[in-house]
């Protein structure tokens, strides 16, 4: 059990550390690439689904934490988003590559117009227009990270069991 | 992992979760400013963050560092080189920033009525003391027509004599063949300006008129090749003349001497 939470805290790591300083030096333009999102898919398809969704509080608070809006956003939007992700993995097995990149494309399209409508509703006016680049990217880049992230998992939890 | 509450069904989590949330953010939108919790929250965060940013930072920092230390030896020897051209293209900038100015001195004169003008560079001036002629590098020679009168900014500079191959020679005011219908400015007096080397003599023009030092002569129009109104020579001497006429000199109001760019005269009907 010590072993399995110091590896989610090493991935939690990776993903923070991704999403502050790697992305942005990456991509200079606006964008919504989330890699605390793809951390939340995986964590959703391999912990249970109470888990799945605590994780998705804390990582959505994180989110809201990190773009300094207001909390919640993102909060609701990853909750929800776990519940779904949860839901789906304990009706059927995904695993493989395009199965991941699927859910994680899926769930990024979700949580992005959950957040977007919660903005929406809570805050009024918005320029959507402006929201195309930071979609398109996202659902690129969100997805591949989540495979990146997977794989990390998988081969930490290798090394982490041999030992 | 078990849930750490009592409760084992994900749809409660779910609830109680958004419930939180929900208030949460109506409190934060309605207060226009992070609530207890946000700031609980945040002070929850805060040292996570830090932490991420404090390495951020270093990691960052310490390469900039190395990169800058490498670039730099490299950067001064790439600068001392620009150094070096920037010098020589100052130099060489300098006199074409003076023809520059000349230059649109020249096209900012608006041309006289029922005239436009193409721009010609002065070659060279050349000919014996009483022999004064200005070769010109002409862009459009297919326009230009022999006895097209030339100026400069300061005055008549002559008119054109023959044209071939993209040259044009210039038979100056100053030569003893120009002849060009002058009037004094202030007095109206008429005459005609002949060149004489240097110099201009106004001729015909008889001792009763009244003609001073200083005063300006512009041409005519009478002679048919330059338009009226432009400046000709400044009287330098002016005396009684035993044949009744005058003898004037004139000095040519165009600098002759140091001509880089002149406007060719070009009649529209």
């Amino acid at each position: 059990m010590i072993r399995h939470r110091v590896l989610q805290l090493i991935l939690l790591s990776t993903a923070l550390l991704a999403q502050v300083a790697i992305l942005p030096l990456m991509i200079k333009s606006i964008s919504s690439v989330n890699a605390l999102l793809a951390l939340l898919v995986i964590l959703s398809l391999r912990e249970s689904r109470i888990e799945g969704v605590l994780w998705g509080a804390f990582l959505g608070g994180l989110t809201d934490l990190l773009l300094f809006q207001h909390i919640g956003y993102h909060g609701i939007s990853f909750v929800l988003a776990s519940y779904f992700i949860g839901l789906v993995s304990h009706k059927m097995v995904i695993h493989g590559v395009i199965p991941v990149f699927t859910v994680g494309l899926l769930s990024f399209l979700f949580v992005f117009f959950t957040t977007v409508g919660l903005i929406k509703l809570f805050q009024g006016g918005w320029d959507f227009s402006m929201l195309v680049v930071p979609l398109i990217l996202g659902a690129v880049l969100t997805p591949l990270l989540t495979i990146i992230l997977n794989f990390l998992f998988h081969k930490l939890e290798l090394f982490l069991t041999k030992r | 992992m078990r849930a750490p509450f009592s409760v084992q069904k994900p749809e409660q989590f779910l609830v109680v979760i958004l419930l939180a949330y929900f208030l949460a953010l109506g409190l934060q939108v309605k207060h226009g400013e992070r609530t207890v919790l946000g700031k609980f929250a945040l002070t929850a965060f805060l040292p996570l963050l830090n932490g991420a940013e404090l390495s951020i930072r270093t990691f960052k920092e310490g390469f900039q560092d190395y990169i800058w230390q490498k670039d730099l030896a490299l950067n001064n020897e790439q600068m001392q080189k620009e150094n070096l051209a920037l010098r020589a293209e100052i130099a060489v900038l300098k006199p074409l920033e003076n023809e520059n100015a000349k230059l649109r001195a020249l096209l900012s004169a608006p041309p006289p009525e029922n005239y436009r003008f193409s721009v010609a560079r002065a070659i060279i001036l050349y000919g014996a003391p009483f022999t004064r002629s200005l070769l010109l590098s002409v862009q459009d020679p297919l326009f230009i027509q022999p006895k097209s009168p030339v100026i400069d900014t300061a005055g008549v500079v002559g008119r054109i004599e023959d044209i071939s191959g993209g040259k044009a020679r210039v038979t100056l005011l100053t030569d003893p063949t120009s002849a060009i219908g002058v009037m004094d400015e202030r007095s109206k007096v008429h005459g005609v300006a002949v060149g004489e080397g240097r110099v201009l003599r106004v001729r015909y023009v008889t001792n009763e008129a009244d003609v001073r030092e200083g005063d300006l002569f512009v041409t005519s129009g009478e002679d048919g090749v330059f338009p009226p109104g432009l400046p000709v020579g400044r009287v330098t001497a002016v005396e009684d003349g035993g044949d009744y006429l005058k003898k004037i000199s004139l000095t040519p109001s165009a600098t002759l001497e140091s001509l880089t760019w002149v406007e060719i005269l070009h009649k529209t009907r």
